[in-house]
């Protein structure tokens, strides 16, 4: 890997490749100079952001509600089936759902709050990644909800709450002082972890994402393919880019996680 | 701190309505050839979409049986290396920093790398071919079964095979009677996940197979492309099931976190 992604910086430096002239900059100015890399990557890391804090809010919404029907029996087994969903099915459902013509459409349709596709529009290939986001919760709630009541097994919470409601705590004050607090801190390596891979998600934004903006992977994949090989450098830089990202991310989750064990 | 049982009766049919849902919706989209727009359920039901996957001309059979190989020969390379390198890093000085190096390419995107992964791959010759596809696979699998692994070899396990060896056994017994018995169910784990990883793959499968290795998921991807509705949901159906099965036989050992 270390291998491939020297290769990676040689092409993109005009070092290595077909395009390999001698020592440039001039494909990392150019990718920078028309943005679509810059865009590309603050677009995925919002729209993953997006996805971890709304699938996090959802899942420690099901755990506080539900954890008990999530250690065992019928719903405990459902939990795990986005879980083996393949991404390409999940995104490929998306647009079956959200598309204009597709269930929520003919809902609205039968609800009398449309008359024809085009007046609902769809919530998929929308260049706010709405669609993204939405078809990214699937994997996402039922991950993070399995690791929410795995802390909260871990972590004592039912003792914690009872002994908090021995001296005088309110329910609310108990989720908001003690639960929430401690279920968030410890699952932030994680929920870090999650955004990264989140970001770097390729089956759900090619199906489901706009043609502008798109998210990393699909970017580096289209600049890669293209006949023009005077695109590919991009595709290394968009890479070496994400890469570096992740990295930071990694190290960051490492050591939070080695103050948490201290 | 309990929750009122109704709120928990109420939850967890919700729950269950929206985990079944994606799974039921693929069942009647893989049945249902001219749903057409506005209806909510579908005219009638047909097996077509069914027949033409698993008697038409893709040769379904084949790539199912290539997925599988696939899939069998990256989590038991990348299981059997993870196994070895997560005993190194558990012993090493280094082991805080070798972690974190292992972390990144479980984080990483495959599709992301897969342009970087290609050049590898066509200077090794593998371009284009099922090896090139097992050893980019096996890259990304083996970060993931190192990862798994490494909460395995704890100081108690590497103290009860150094006691074994003090009593005279050899190497290939300890690992014969102490390592790999107590190991099973890390190694099962391992296994599952690592089958998993390959068996979703798309992206890496197609850069690096160059569009000639053909396996479920970019079956699938052909289908959705050509807008055949049925035939995707089936085959998506056929894509889905083993990872559903293996997911719910390890379903206890999947809720620890990352």
């Amino acid at each position: 890997m270390l291998l491939a992604l020297l290769y990676a910086a040689a092409y993109s430096l005009g070092l290595a490749g077909l395009l390999s002239t001698g020592f440039t900059t001039r494909y990392w100015s150019r990718a920078f100079e028309s943005g679509e890399v810059a865009t590309s990557l603050l677009f995925s890391l919002a729209v993953a952001a997006t996805a971890t804090v709304l699938g996090g809010t959802l899942a420690l919404a099901v755990v506080l509600l539900a954890r008990a029907k999530l250690s065992r029996g019928v719903v405990a087994d459902l939990l795990h089936i986005p879980l083996a969903l393949p991404l390409s099915i999940v995104g490929f459902l998306a647009v079956q759902v959200l598309g204009a013509s597709g269930t929520v459409g003919r809902l609205l349709y039968a609800l009398g709050a449309i008359t024809a596709p085009e007046q609902f529009g769809g919530a998929v290939n929308d260049s706010y990644g709405i669609g993204i986001v939405l078809a990214q919760l699937v994997p996402t709630v039922p991950l993070l909800a399995l690791l929410f009541a795995q802390l909260y097994r871990s972590e004592r919470l039912e003792e914690l709450g009872s002994l908090a409601a021995t001296l005088g705590a309110s329910r609310t004050t108990t989720l908001r002082r003690i639960t929430v607090p401690l279920l968030v801190r410890r699952a932030l390596p994680t929920l870090l972890l999650t955004l990264v891979a989140t970001a770097g998600a390729y089956e759900i934004p090619l199906l489901v994402g706009a043609q502008s903006p798109q998210m990393i992977s699909v970017l580096t994949m289209r600049k890669y393919g293209m006949f023009d090989i005077s695109q590919k450098p991009e595709a290394f830089i968009c890479a070496i880019l994400y890469t570096a990202l992740c990295a930071g991310a990694v190290m960051l989750a490492q050591r939070r996680r080695g103050d948490e064990a201290a | 701190m309990r929750q009122p049982r109704t709120v928990q009766r109420i939850g967890a049919v919700v729950a269950a309505m929206v985990l079944a849902g994606p799974l039921l919706h693929l069942a009647l989209l893989s049945l249902a050839p001219g749903w057409v727009w506005p209806r909510l359920v579908p005219e009638q039901l047909s097996s077509a979409g069914w027949e033409a996957l698993l008697f038409g001309g893709d040769a379904p059979f084949a790539v199912l049986l290539r997925s599988v190989a696939i899939a069998v020969a990256v989590a038991a390379s990348s299981t059997g290396i993870g196994f070895l390198a997560a005993r190194a890093i558990s012993i090493s000085r280094w082991r805080r920093t070798l972690e974190t190096t292992v972390y990144l390419p479980f984080v990483l995107s495959p599709v992301v790398l897969a342009p970087c992964l290609h050049y590898l791959a066509i200077r090794l010759g593998v371009a284009g071919s099922l090896a090139g596809v097992v050893l980019a696979q096996t890259i990304f699998a083996v970060a993931l079964a190192t990862i798994l692994l490494l909460s395995f070899w704890t100081r108690e396990q590497r103290e009860m095979e150094d006691a074994a060896r003090m009593l005279g056994a050899g190497t290939a017994e300890v690992y014969r009677r102490i390592t790999l018995p107590s190991a099973r169910r890390a190694l099962w784990l391992a296994l599952v996940q690592t089958f998993l990883l390959s068996w979703f793959q798309y992206g890496l499968t197609v850069t690096v197979g160059g569009g000639t290795v053909t396996t479920l998921p970019t079956l699938v991807f052909a289908y959705i492309g050509e807008a055949n509705v049925p035939l995707a949901a089936a085959a998506g159906l056929l894509l889905a099931l083993p990872p559903i099965v293996l997911l719910l036989v390890n379903r206890r050992a999947l809720a620890r976190p990352i």
